[in-house]
């Protein structure tokens, strides 16, 4: 029997048996409801742009949810009489446009401060183990982006929203500039949850969702203004997962910038600029 | 290159000089003589504002000041002067001044003079004079002008005799303990001031005795504090300002220390950005109105009483105060709540204020802009609520949640000068 669902805008759905009748106390807002039925707990978040992945309650772990999440395909999620219609997912790639130039360096500094800065003190672990990654030719990278899939805690490991982030930006510029994108094996995708490899599936294939895409466009556009906005919005997401998943989008740019204009400079070195 | 460990650093130090401030009353003294306030200045709540710009109660004020001071004979004159662009105004904080509602400071009005004097920091706020029809919340009849000048006659002079004795016998009145105190009692400290005034009679009583004040005059003061349970509201903004103070200007510290409303604005300061304001429009508070009025009579908020909030009382400290929802709305689940949501936009808990039904926890203290723009949660903030029209005065009370955009602001700003 399930006791437990959290279902979010576009329809992820998480389950587990078990006795959650102490959750009454958490608090929600007002893109948060909680609906009771017995001892079944439906939870929707109704916050617009959110990521599919991005089912949060705050002040509850959802993390042991992962494995056993799944992306709803249905068109609606039911519990006894309530139903909710799950949202149309669409493809926003056409978006974006590059006039060929980019963020001058100091920019794309205070873009990673500023993720660095909102890390919580527990983020900063996961932050230590990517600065590890070092870009090098496309294979080196995929290999490197393989390395970090699964790695951390969250409903979505820290790792899935990092790589989701990196292949977000890079196979847009890719989908712009006729570019080979770059594709995760499934052999490496068992390293993680279900929610996880579904999330990378996702972004890889440029299922983005509206704040996601809004910050690939501005960056591919070099719009620092709008870049650091929407950083700053996604960073809201879970407990780390919208910074991380930032900090992927950053790395991926200057990793980008890096090929396109044929200068070498790794991305960890923007930490001293 | 700027550091996480560095802005820890410099935010734990400006949250332990905050709770650590010993803010003490030590003095009443004439606005002229305590900030050098000339003649046609005017002092205002919130960011700074033009007089076109300026809302209903703000401008009502204005006029009210400027008839109480002499400067004009009416409301017209009042207003001719001030278009004619003849009253000078200036934010409060420029001045370590802070004031309800309107918070409009004429050079002849007294003030309370609050100071750490380990720390060498002072602030001043201003005399209440109740609720309703009063000049803060943009009234100027002549009820509201006469209650100004007993205020000035006698209250104020009292008041300063009072003091004098208490600063002789113990350095003044520990303002930080009548505050934590009063929170154990059911006080938020910003919208509630039942127990804060309860327990300041009880601290200035002998004093009272102890003055040359005529009997005529103590039954005054006395009946006017009985029937004015926000009389010590200014001394707690004041007590607030002086902790704020003691945060600011830590170099790289992303605490607020201004939250403040003109009624048209609102702003913020940043300890490490000086006296910057980082701007938005002022939102529309909600709650409950007196008979009469309604939501859509209500001016966007306005005052600098939200400087409880982020000295870590008032509404940060509404689990305290479950009684405060039959004056401001909403239920004691909703105050328990918005304390808790609180503990997730500050840098830690208070030391000296605690909430008992919380288990003594600490108010949540040191609103840090890295945390509102992580989690998207504003500051919440209890106010009174006043009539958009000039000369109406208040309508009620509530809550209102802080913009975003400020907090924003000040991060673009802090990232650049610390590029």
């Amino acid at each position: 029997m399930t006791d437990l669902l959290v279902a979010d805008y576009a329809g992820i759905l998480f389950y587990k048996k078990s006795n959650f009748g102490k959750w009454e106390s958490y608090y929600t807002n007002k893109e948060t409801s909680i609906l009771e039925k017995g001892n079944k707990i439906l939870i929707i978040t109704t916050r617009e742009f959110y990521s599919p992945f991005s089912a949060y309650v705050r002040g509850i772990d959802l993390s042991k949810f992962g494995q056993n999440g799944a992306v709803v395909n249905e068109d609606s999620i039911s519990l006894d009489e309530i139903k909710i219609k799950k949202p149309e997912f669409k493809k926003l790639n056409h978006e974006f446009s590059f006039n060929g130039s980019f963020l001058k360096d100091e920019e794309i500094a205070r873009l990673f401060k500023t993720v660095e800065l909102l890390y919580g003190s527990d983020g900063l672990n996961f932050l230590e183990k990517a600065k590890r990654v070092v870009p090098g030719s496309k294979e080196r990278i995929s290999e490197c982006l393989c390395s970090l899939i699964g790695l951390g805690k969250g409903s979505t490991p820290s790792g899935d929203d990092f790589v989701s982030g990196f292949l977000a930006l890079y196979n847009s510029f890719s989908s712009i500039l006729g570019l080979e994108r770059i594709i995760i094996p499934e052999r490496y995708l068992s390293k993680t949850n279900k929610l996880g490899s579904s999330l990378i599936r996702f972004y890889e294939s440029l299922l983005l969702d509206l704040e996601s895409a809004k910050l690939v466009s501005s960056l591919i556009s070099a719009n620092y203004d709008t870049s650091l906005k929407y950083v700053i919005k996604i960073s809201r997401r879970g407990h780390s997962s919208g910074l991380d998943f930032c900090y992927g989008v950053i790395c991926s740019y200057v990793y980008c910038k890096e090929l396109l204009k044929g200068v070498k400079k790794t991305a960890w070195k923007y930490d001293d600029v | 290159m700027l550091t996480r460990e560095e802005v820890e650093e410099a935010n734990r130090k400006a949250f332990e000089r905050m709770i650590e401030c010993r803010p003490m009353w030590v003095d009443v003294v004439r606005a002229r003589d305590a900030i050098n306030l000339k003649e046609k200045q005017l002092l205002h709540a919130g960011p700074p504002i033009s007089w076109e710009r300026a809302s209903g109660p703000l401008k009502g004020a204005i006029l009210g000041a400027c008839i109480y001071e002499g400067w004009a004979k009416s409301p017209e004159d009042a207003e001719r002067l001030a278009k004619k662009g003849e009253i000078e105004l200036y934010p409060t904080h420029q001045y370590n001044c802070v004031g309800p509602m309107a918070g409009v400071i004429s050079p002849s009005m007294y003030l309370y003079k609050v100071e750490d004097k380990e720390l060498k920091l002072h602030a001043f706020s201003n005399m209440n004079e109740g609720i309703g029809k009063v000049l803060r919340y943009g009234a100027y009849d002549q009820n509201v002008l006469s209650r100004l000048k007993w205020l000035e006659d006698t209250f104020s002079p009292v008041m300063s005799e009072v003091v004098r004795i208490l600063y002789k016998e113990k350095g003044g009145l520990d303002t930080k303990q009548l505050i934590s105190q009063a929170i154990t009692m059911g006080d938020d400290c910003h919208n509630r001031y039942n127990a804060t005034t309860s327990l300041f009679i009880r601290q200035i009583a002998k004093y009272l005795i102890e003055s040359t004040s005529s009997k005529k005059q103590l039954y005054e003061v006395l009946s006017f504090i009985e029937n004015n349970s926000f009389t010590t509201l200014n001394l707690g903004m004041a007590t607030a300002k002086c902790m704020s103070l003691a945060a600011h200007d830590i170099e790289k510290s992303t605490i607020v220390t201004v939250m403040s409303r003109n009624g048209t604005d609102c702003g913020i300061w940043v300890s490490s950005l000086g006296n910057k304001w980082f701007i938005a429009k002022a939102p529309v508070p909600r709650g409950l109105f007196f008979p009469g009025f309604k939501q859509d009579d209500a001016n966007p908020d306005i005052g600098d009483s939200a400087i409880t909030e982020t000295a870590g009382f008032g509404g940060f400290a509404m689990a305290a105060a479950p009684a405060i929802v039959s004056w401001v709305g909403g239920s004691v689940d909703d105050a328990i709540e918005t304390t808790k949501k609180m503990y997730e936009i500050t840098y830690g808990e208070h030391k000296y204020l605690q909430i008992p039904y919380l288990n003594f926890r600490g108010t949540p203290t040191g609103i840090d802009i890295r945390k509102v723009l992580k989690t998207g949660i504003t500051p919440i903030i209890n106010t009174g609520i006043a009539h958009k029209d000039p000369g109406v005065g208040q309508i009620g009370a509530g809550t209102v949640s802080f913009p975003f955009e400020p907090f924003e602001q000040a991060f673009k700003e802090y990232l650049e000068k610390y590029d």
